[in-house]
């Protein structure tokens, strides 16, 4: 399984991991051979990668960090909340706060969550999928806080809605293609505030996930808005949100339809780190981040291709990495596995994105 | 078979060395067989045959690796008894018994030859087997030997014992002190360098950490690196200050250096993890950058002082950095700033300021990685002109 930028996809490839729409559809499922159709379909779709299998490298074992039966459920129960609030001003809690337990206590019970593989999403989300994923970056990173159960299901509650702010504002502003009048920015700038508004209210969603959304665009040095608050004026969740949030868009869209690999996301959010991000929580969140992600092709010093199979937990820029290529460019057959965090001798020189 | 060797050396087959490893399979009746070359600071599988593998089963030849790593880096051959698979997707296989050897060449090893047989075999193949690697290691000798005069040939022999004696000096296991995580990386050019660098602690439990670069290459620079990595140690196993460990080195040294016309570039720091100070002094080398945990800021620890070989009679001052928190030093050689682009231009301190900021909150090895990584994609496909040397200290 290899991670390639669809630009590069060719008819004949295989889906390895399936490619889940933003209202939990799955548009590409795994094991559909591509033809020039689906190519142009993952263009029209704005997807900036896909995993693909590499029958010359072989099978690649990954776990994924949530069940795709969770996300799934995940993304139903954000949608319907979204349609409920425009037709009737209100949403059934209880939907909600299961799907949190289930999220939560799903990575609760992994061990030494890395995030090892890359979410990448349609260009056309409308911001569910981009929520559920910066749900579940939150959840990890929380983890590796020392939360408890409580705090885990009220950071995550408070992720998962973060922009319903956004997503309630009438579509024809968001896509607008055309520069933004002031009257409409100050609309969008708004959207921290509506969605307070309406979680503060709603029976059973507690003040703190509310506060996420109202607090999610300010900054660790003040410079955020609505209101401008600084370092620990800001709720801890609204730190943690801010940080996943930015990186799920990074990844996740990629940058002018370019793939941004996690170690150039997180490169972006270190440069920012005590400016808009709180350091010592970017730290956590640096930590639970595969930098060479599963799937990705490298390049070390001795001259030989190889990829990326699996992530060292404790040692994120040393993974298990299978190789493939010789020095010359000739074909290992079969691939061998070295273990970088065993063979200090060996280290990653580049990231290789070319034609397979 | 030494001449099929010379003749597969020579084109850098690793299809025709796979050939090789096929027909021993075939004519010993074998499951495996596998050749590794030793290259400058990685190995390189040659050649590998397994009779039925399949790309979905990685197992043997993923052992295959590590058999051939161990018998390297030991210097010694493995022999494994009635070798069992398992792999619920295989089924039951027959065990196996493996034999490997390193393929010595005056000394030292330039590769190893493993062979897979089915089990108990492994006793009759055990003379085959060592008549193959010293055929082998003729073959590539031969080769290599190929278009040179015998004084060239044992040059370039001596000149691959030196390499191979440096490599040894380096410090194979980083020392755990208490308090900061550290890390060093040599990448040199070629097979000898002209860099060093070490780690020591000291009686009193602090750590000394010295890198150095003596001005010129090959043979001559190696020798007194090596000469001043022993002289180091022993001045700074005694906790002596940084600054009269560089004075006694150069008292040492000078007569040598001076005779020869060569001099040495060196920084020596004393970290003490109590007081959480580095002490420091140096001998004309390029100054450490730090970046402060505190205010992120990246600075140089500068500190003058001629370089060693200079004057027989040389002081130097010691200075001292109370380090914080999140403080980070990064010790190199003037290869980092000066390794050069396709366009010409140097890799330069001011890159090397800047992937301290980007990467502060890794841990000083992954934050080695990714300078390295910047360093490689910097230099891309340009040759590496001179040995680079990269230390990492962060206070965590």
């Amino acid at each position: 399984m290899r991670v390639i930028p669809v630009d590069k996809v060719k008819p004949g490839m295989i889906v390895e991991r399936a490619i889940i729409g933003s209202t939990g559809e799955i548009l590409l499922n795994k094991g559909v051979h591509i033809d020039a159709r689906y190519i142009q379909r993952l263009k029209d779709i704005g997807v900036p990668a896909i995993y693909v299998r590499d029958e010359n490298i072989g099978k690649v074992e990954y776990d994924e960090v949530v069940s795709n039966q969770t996300r799934l459920e995940a993304l139903s129960v954000a949608r319907d909340v979204v349609t409920n609030l425009r037709l009737r001003s209100d949403f059934d809690i209880r939907r909600v706060n299961k799907v949190v337990d289930d999220l939560v206590s799903e990575l609760v019970t992994s061990r030494d969550l890395l995030v090892a593989l890359i979410d990448m999403r349609a260009a056309n989300d409308e911001g569910f999928y981009h929520s559920v994923n910066t749900t579940v970056l939150s959840v990890i990173t929380g983890l590796g806080m020392g939360y408890n159960d409580k705090q885990l299901r009220q950071l995550a509650c408070g992720a998962l809605f973060h922009d319903i702010g956004v997503i309630l504002l009438p579509p024809e502003l968001l896509k607008k293609p055309t520069p933004l009048s002031p009257e409409e920015n100050k609309q969008i700038l708004k959207h921290p505030e509506l969605g307070f508004q309406i979680l503060r209210k709603k029976e059973g969603v507690s003040l703190m996930s509310a506060h996420v959304a109202l607090q999610h665009h300010e900054k660790f040095d003040g410079s955020g808005y609505p209101r401008g608050l600084a370092e620990d004026e800001i709720c801890e969740y609204a730190r943690i949100v801010a940080i996943a949030a930015i990186y799920d868009n990074f990844v996740g869209l990629g940058s002018s339809k370019q793939l941004v690999l996690p170690h150039q996301a997180i490169q972006y959010l270190i440069k920012y780190g005590g400016i808009w991000f709180d350091p010592e929580i970017l730290k956590v969140f640096v930590g639970i981040i595969a930098v060479f992600p599963i799937g990705s092709v490298v390049q070390l010093n001795s001259g030989v291709q190889a990829l990326v199979t699996r992530a060292n937990k404790n040692y994120p820029s040393r993974p298990v990495v299978r190789v493939f290529k010789n020095r010359v460019g000739d074909r290992v057959a079969p691939p061998f596995e070295i273990d970088l965090e065993a063979n200090p001798e060996y280290f990653i020189q580049t990231i290789v994105v070319e034609e397979p | 078979m030494y001449l099929v060797c010379s003749t597969l050396w020579r084109e850098n087959s690793e299809a025709g060395f796979t050939t090789l490893c096929r027909e021993i399979c075939s004519e010993l009746g074998l499951k495996c067989c596998s050749i590794w070359l030793n290259g400058v600071n990685s190995r390189h599988r040659m050649g590998y045959f397994e009779a039925g593998w399949s790309i979905d089963d990685l197992t043997m030849s993923n052992m295959d690796y590590e058999i051939n790593k161990s018998i390297i880096c030991k210097k010694a051959p493995v022999l494994v008894k009635t070798l069992g698979i398992k792999d619920p997707g295989r089924g039951s296989e027959p065990s196996l018994d493996v034999i490997g050897m390193p393929i010595f060449n005056c000394n030292i090893v330039t590769g190893s030859i493993t062979l897979y047989c089915p089990e108990g075999k492994s006793e009759t193949l055990t003379e085959i087997l060592h008549h193959m690697a010293t055929e082998l290691a003729f073959g590539i000798e031969q080769f290599k030997n190929a278009f040179t005069s015998a004084r060239q040939k044992s040059l370039r022999k001596e000149i691959e014992l030196a390499g191979s004696i440096q490599q040894s000096l380096l410090p194979q296991k980083v020392p755990e002190v208490k308090g900061i995580t550290l890390w060093g990386r040599a990448v040199p050019t070629h097979e000898t360098s002209g860099d060093f660098y070490d780690f020591i602690i000291t009686r009193h439990q602090n750590l000394g950490i010295a890198i150095g670069d003596v001005m010129g290459k090959g043979i001559p620079a190696a020798l007194f690196t090596a000469i001043a990595r022993t002289l180091t140690r022993s001045f700074a196993q005694q906790d002596i200050a940084p600054n009269a460990v560089l004075s006694e080195i150069n008292r040492s040294l000078y007569p040598d250096l001076s005779v020869n016309g060569m001099f040495l570039t060196m920084f020596y720091a004393l970290y003490n993890p109590l007081q959480k100070a580095l002490f420091y002094a140096s001998a004309g080398h390029n100054p450490p950058l730090i970046r402060r945990g505190e205010s992120g800021e990246v600075e140089l620890l500068k500190s003058k002082g001629f370089f060693v070989g200079g004057r027989p009679e040389q002081s130097y001052k010691m200075q001292t950095i109370k380090l914080g928190r999140g403080d980070i030093v990064l010790f190199y050689s003037d290869g980092l700033v000066e390794a050069k682009n396709i366009q010409g231009e140097q890799f330069g301190l001011q890159r090397a300021a800047e992937s301290l900021k980007d990467y502060y909150c890794l841990g000083a090895a992954a934050l080695g990685d990714f300078l390295s990584m910047r360093l490689m994609e910097h230099i891309g496909s340009c040759e590496q002109r001179d040995d680079i040397t990269l230390i990492v200290l962060k206070v965590e």
